[in-house]
């Protein structure tokens, strides 16, 4: 297998583009390679270790004190990015923004509720509870799509 | 400071469209019955809904904490069910002429408030329900296509 990375000042979107003559195992096995790497982050474990993981597997990010740390069902992993950058990253992976400091992973919510105040209370499949702030229920309503994108 | 205020600017808004409707109510009433209301009955109802605008400010400070708004609908129900009891009785039998009677008669007035506030708190409650499930079945509808997806 060849590897060609050109580099090309006009194109908005890094590209990848697999020319092969059949589709066989090996083709497949980079594909799936490339989907994984494209859907991890990369964090600091409390130890210092740095670690990988899948997206799919985050219950929700919080902002705390400049810091943002993504939750998972056994451990807290401390990310480099900023909120609104992993809340623009991983929008179209069903994470929305649920207050300020919060983006949360729709596959990890086990039910739902409103409260008073027009927020909703969030349980999740850890069975910990969010509240989602009343400025983004619309937010979350629209990713259920419980409500129309404008 | 400034959630206090907010809360009391909400539960304000509430109050006084509920205030001026009884206000209303007690005209048409008298109006019915062909007597006078007598500037003390105002009084009561003023500070009744003082009071009930007082309490409102409390309960709608705390929704803002995670822990009070955690906490199951009945209970909080539960909880502000004898604040709202304690205005409505005394306000009640202070009420000018009914005074009286209501007065040996206590349990009437509890019953009817406890049934008013029960059938109130259902109604607010099967609302609530309704939107819940709402939200629930267009939860599991996306988490489905997100597992298929994801497949």
């Amino acid at each position: 297998m060849k590897l060609f990375v050109k580099e090309k000042c006009d194109v908005k979107e890094t590209e990848v583009e697999i020319r092969c003559r059949t589709r066989d195992r090996e083709v497949d096995d980079l594909i799936a390679g490339l989907r994984s790497a494209t859907n991890t982050i990369i964090g600091e474990k409390e130890n210092g270790d740095v670690c990988q993981v899948p997206v799919v597997r985050i219950l929700y990010f919080e902002a705390i004190e400049g810091r943002v740390f993504a939750y998972l069902e056994q451990e807290v992993i401390k990310i480099k990015s900023t909120l609104y950058e992993i809340e623009d990253a991983y929008k179209a992976n069903y994470f929305v923004r649920i207050s300020k400091s919060t983006v949360v992973n729709l596959r990890m919510i086990k039910n739902m509720r409103p409260e008073e105040g027009r927020r909703v209370r969030i349980e999740l499949k850890n069975n910990e509870y969010l509240i989602v702030s009343k400025n983004y229920v619309g937010d979350l309503k629209k990713a259920l799509g419980m409500k129309e994108a404008r | 400071m400034d959630r206090m205020i907010s809360s009391f600017r909400k539960a304000s808004s509430r109050v006084v469209w509920a205030y001026s409707l009884c206000i209303v109510i007690l005209a048409f009433c008298s109006y019915l019955i062909g007597g006078n209301v007598a500037p003390k009955n105002i009084f009561i109802v003023t500070w009744m809904f003082l009071c009930i605008d007082i309490v409102s400010t409390v309960f709608l400070f705390l929704d803002g904490n995670k822990n009070w708004a955690r906490m199951p609908f009945w209970i909080k129900k539960l909880i502000s069910m004898p604040f709202l009891l304690a205005i409505a009785v005394t306000g009640i039998m202070n009420f000018g002429e009914v005074k009286g009677n209501l007065k040996t008669n206590l349990t009437i007035v509890v019953l009817c408030f406890g049934i008013g506030y029960l059938v109130s708190s259902m109604i607010v409650y099967f609302i609530e329900k309704k939107q819940t499930d709402k939200m629930n079945d267009a939860l599991s509808m996306i988490q489905k296509e997100i597992a298929k997806e994801d497949e």
